[in-house]
């Protein structure tokens, strides 16, 4: 079948990109190289000098006009067309040879080799070339007209204009069956991923049309020259102070995508005739530097613009101010006095610091400060710091209005990161591709607690950044995302991420080989977990949320540590709560902290160690109170403590123990021992809710309520065998004596370790009173050798 | 060849309109912009502000003593008369500057303006004077 083609020829975009191609194409450009030296030599040789001398200037000027031209018609938007084809960009048409006869191999192949397309391509990690070979032929058997009206109806989604590259290869990544599902699904790229990309392209074409010689652009980079000679050079400002605005007018060339409702508030703030000084209360890394300095390079800017006086805008070195001067409030007021006209605005990033390390007169300092007519004050803090410092002075913070940053979404912060690649991309050419910064967010998110974002990221992407320049290399890679994640979270990210799939799916396997006679239990919390990590269904609580319940003694606890282990590489990542300290109602400010920056035990170490598993004991002793909390968790995955500062539990294993329902237990299993695990279960929730001691409402809050049977004697002498087995291990290790004792010895220890009433609680003081005893008297009267064998029975034991 | 389809009169007389339109409109387009770069190079170095401000004590560097004596005035005169003098020296040096560049740029605006005026009789004059001057 002949395949499909259409005309481009005789667009608009197609004859100024042929335009272009004849003045500045390869071809034209060696031409008029030749045409040029020509002139030059004509002028050189000093016959027909003015001749030559005219043609020059009239041939450059020529090419300059035509240059001005084609910019100008490429980047100028056109009345919006009915004819599809002549919304495509010259960007496709630039890589198609014949206009005439465009089939759809063209379009797509037009658009693999455009700049932008690469771009694409490059940042969802699919190789054009592959791409190219494995599609080509699919295709071909496409519509070519069908491809553009497809692109074109993207355009209102990526407020775009024209048909670019990205959008043909939008459409058909996206739209088409086959090899290009295959390359989205290889690459791990979802739709939305996709239009992440496509908006970061969009983004860069925007910052690519501002240019640095535009008007706006000249006078940011000087700032007001005249202006600041009149203003006060003062020795003590110097030393005390460090004037930001040019700080500020370097930095805000970037694009402010945040906290742009905030930095009108505080516009609004500073221009009070009273209380005019802001507080921008939000916790390190959720853009409070960075929106100050937008907010004074957008004042300067419009100061220059409408010829008022200029602002000046000080960071105050707190430091220098307790430390440096025998007379602060006679230097720095008398810096501040109004001989300038034009306000100046003090910003004081340790507010805390300033009041508690000051003395009263310094702080009368800056009560002076706070309430002077033409000084207005910016402090920073974080909500502990507030609490902890700022509250207190009840006069300081009267004279301050708060302004709350929020920290941003993923969304978000994601805009930010693009942002700021494209940014490192323009000095470096380092590719960063979009998977990466996914995984740089997800793993900030994950492991990184103590900061916010987009700060934590942020500072991830510079850092990986440098690296690969240092490094010499082209592209980030995500063992260096992982090890500088690795870094700022104190564990070894990198782990974790890599085997985690495999942590999760082995979790039945090696339960079973730690927990004795608990199979139903263990394959119960195993398959929760796995269901939770892949988060099937949208996930916004911890991976999961278990409440063990069971007698005493049956191997609660010793699962809480075996998944921890597992799951988190070890017990130091292991929160434990003993629910019998929090049984008083006052106990809930020990969990959510009791204000004046004193964050609560559990928000604390959770914001240190975001993936941790937290192990709730005997959770039936809490405060109903305390419950209440907990509940707040399992339902959202966070926490708001007494500061207002959003724990996040989403990277918790949350597992509580509880007793409750032992004396059930017994009469369940009385009645019938060898009911079924699923009727059991049943049975003993019943029993409990009966009693009162949980509400059906709570218990399904958890992801499983997971029932631990007593144990059987079986299971005891299995518990007593791991045990001997493990200081077996440890003595051929450390000792290299091999220790062997007989079934009816490890049987005698069993029966000393069990009771009905405790389970196998008594285990290792059986075998510590027993078996080490021994060991310890053999072995005091005749010390062992490297390579001996000891054996132990029964009657060694005296049982 | 695609080039050879710009000589196609579908082709050529659309452009050739788009071209003359354009180069019309850019005729008052130019102007405006000198404009606006004279705008971004008065907020920088504004003549106006310098000249209110040419007596200025420079950087605001003055001394104001405590007790007026015979002993304090004499000194405090010198320092702010100096102070003044380095103002208005620079002061002055930068509206000189500030004129040149206003004036520079102007002239650059009214020459471009007009090389874009005159342009296309020029190309037509250039073009047969360099071929009288190859032909004689």
């Amino acid at each position: 079948m002949k395949p499909v083609s259409l005309s481009l020829a005789g667009t608009r975009m197609d004859r100024i990109e042929t335009l272009r191609r004849c003045f500045f194409g390869p071809i034209a450009l060696i031409l008029e190289g030749i045409l040029f030296a020509g002139i030059v030599f004509g002028i050189l040789s000093e016959e027909y000098e003015i001749a030559f001398v005219e043609g020059a200037v009239l041939f450059v000027f020529t090419l300059v006009v035509l240059h001005r031209f084609i910019v100008d018609a490429l980047e100028r938007d056109t009345k919006v067309s009915s004819d599809i084809r002549e919304l495509v960009d010259a960007d496709v048409l630039r890589g198609i040879r014949n206009s005439a006869r465009v089939s759809p191999v063209h379009l797509f192949r037009a658009s693999l080799r455009s700049p932008r397309g690469v771009f694409l391509l490059q940042e969802l990690g699919i190789d054009p070339k592959n791409l190219c070979t494995t599609c080509s032929s699919a295709v071909e058997a496409m519509d070519p007209q069908r491809i553009l009206k497809g692109a074109s109806a993207l355009l209102p989604k990526y407020q775009a204009k024209r048909i670019a590259a990205p959008h043909i290869l939008a459409y058909l990544l996206c739209s088409a069956d086959g090899p290009f599902y295959d390359a989205m699904n290889h690459a791990d790229i979802a739709e939305a991923d996709l239009d992440a990309v496509v908006q970061w392209d969009a983004l860069l074409q925007q910052s690519r049309q501002t240019s640095g010689w535009s008007p706006q652009a000249i006078a940011t980079s000087f700032g007001g020259i005249g202006q600041g000679w009149v203003m006060g050079y003062n020795t003590i400002l110097d030393e005390l102070t460090e004037d930001l605005t040019h700080e500020a007018l370097r930095t805000a060339r970037r694009g402010s995508l945040l906290h742009s409702k905030e930095s009108q508030m505080i516009a609004g703030i500073l221009q009070r005739g009273s209380h005019h000084n802001a507080l921008l209360l939000g916790r390190r890394g959720s853009g409070r530097w960075t929106l100050l300095m937008h907010f004074t390079a957008a004042l300067r800017m419009k100061e220059l613009a409408a010829g008022l006086p200029l602002s000046r805008v000080f960071l105050l070195k707190t430091q220098r101010l307790l430390s440096g001067t025998d007379h602060p409030d006679h230097d720095l007021l008398k810096a501040l006095q109004g001989r300038d006209s034009g306000r100046h605005i003090i910003v004081i990033r340790d507010l805390g610091l300033l009041l508690s390390g000051g003395d009263a007169r310094l702080q009368g300092v800056l009560m002076k400060l706070l309430e002077s007519p033409n000084v207005g004050v910016v402090a920073i803090a974080d909500p502990g710091e507030y609490h902890a410092g700022i509250v207190r002075y009840a006069g300081v913070d009267a004279l301050f209005e708060r302004v709350t940053i929020e920290e941003p979404e993923e969304p978000q912060t994601m805009e930010v990161l693009m942002e700021e690649c494209t940014q490192l991309q323009k000095s470096g050419r380092i590719t960063v591709p979009y998977r990466l910064l996914r995984k740089i967010i997800e793993a900030t998110g994950r492991y990184v607690g103590l900061q916010a974002f987009p700060g934590k990221s942020v500072e991830v992407l510079r850092e990986v950044v440098t690296q690969a320049h240092s490094l010499r290399l082209a592209t980030v890679t995500e063992e260096m995302v992982l090890q500088a994640i690795s870094v700022r979270a104190h564990q070894d990210v990198s782990a974790l991420d890599v085997d985690d799939r495999l942590r999760y799916l082995e979790t039945e396997v090696r339960l079973q080989e730690r927990i004795i006679g608990q199979n139903h239990a263990v394959k119960t919390l195993a398959n929760a977990l796995k269901r939770g990590k892949l988060q099937i269904g949208s996930r916004n609580r911890p991976i999961g949320t278990f409440l063990l319940l069971g007698p005493t003694g049956v191997g609660k606890t010793e699962t809480a540590k075996a998944l921890c282990d597992i799951l988190f590489d070890g017990s130091e990542n292991m929160i434990r709560l003993d629910m019998n300290e929090f049984s008083e109602s006052t106990s809930v400010d020990r969990i959510i902290g009791g204000g004046a920056g004193d964050k609560g035990v559990l928000a604390k170490q959770v914001q240190q160690r975001p993936a941790s598993l937290v192990l709730l004991d005997e959770l039936e002793k809490a405060h109903p109170h305390v419950l209440n909390l907990f509940l707040q968790i399992l339902d959202e995955g966070h926490l708001i403590d007494s500061d207002g500062v959003k724990t996040d539990f989403r990277s918790t294993v949350i597992i509580a123990t509880s007793n409750a329902g032992s004396k059930a237990v017994h009469q369940i299993l009385q009645k019938n021992p060898a009911m079924p695990a699923e009727e059991f279960h049943t049975q003993l929730i019943d029993a409990i809710i009966e009693t009162g001691t949980y509400s059906p409402e709570f218990l399904n809050r958890f992801d499983e309520v997971v029932v631990f049977r007593p144990l059987t004697f079986s299971d005891t002498v299995h518990v007593a065998m791991q045990m001997i087995g493990t200081l077996a291990a440890a003595m051929q290790k450390e000792k290299g004596i091999m220790l062997k004792i007989d079934a009816d010895a490890v049987e005698a220890i069993a029966k000393k370790g069990y009771s009905a009433e405790f389970g196998a609680r008594a285990m290792r003081r059986a075998v510590q009173d027993t078996l080490e005893t021994h060991l310890a008297d053999r072995f005091l009267r005749q010390p062992p050798k490297r390579g001996d064998v000891i054996k132990v029975t029964r009657g060694d034991l005296g049982l | 060849m695609r080039a050879l389809s710009l000589l196609r009169p579908d082709s050529a007389i659309p452009l050739m309109r788009e071209f003359l339109g354009w180069y019309l409109v850019e005729m008052i387009r130019i102007p405006r912009r000198g404009y606006s770069y004279s705008k971004a190079f008065t907020a920088i170095l504004p003549i106006l502000f310098l000249l209110r401000t040419i007596f200025a004590p420079w950087k605001n560097i003055i001394e104001r003593p405590k007790q007026l004596n015979i002993y304090t005035i004499g000194p405090m005169l010198a320092l702010n008369g100096i102070s003044r003098c380095i103002g208005a020296v620079i002061r002055l040096g930068a509206i000189i500057v500030a004129i040149v560049v206003q004036i520079a740029l102007l002239a650059f605006t009214v020459g471009y303006l007009l090389l874009w005026i005159a342009y296309p009789l020029a190309l037509l004059f250039a073009i047969a004077h360099i071929t009288v001057v190859l032909l004689a």
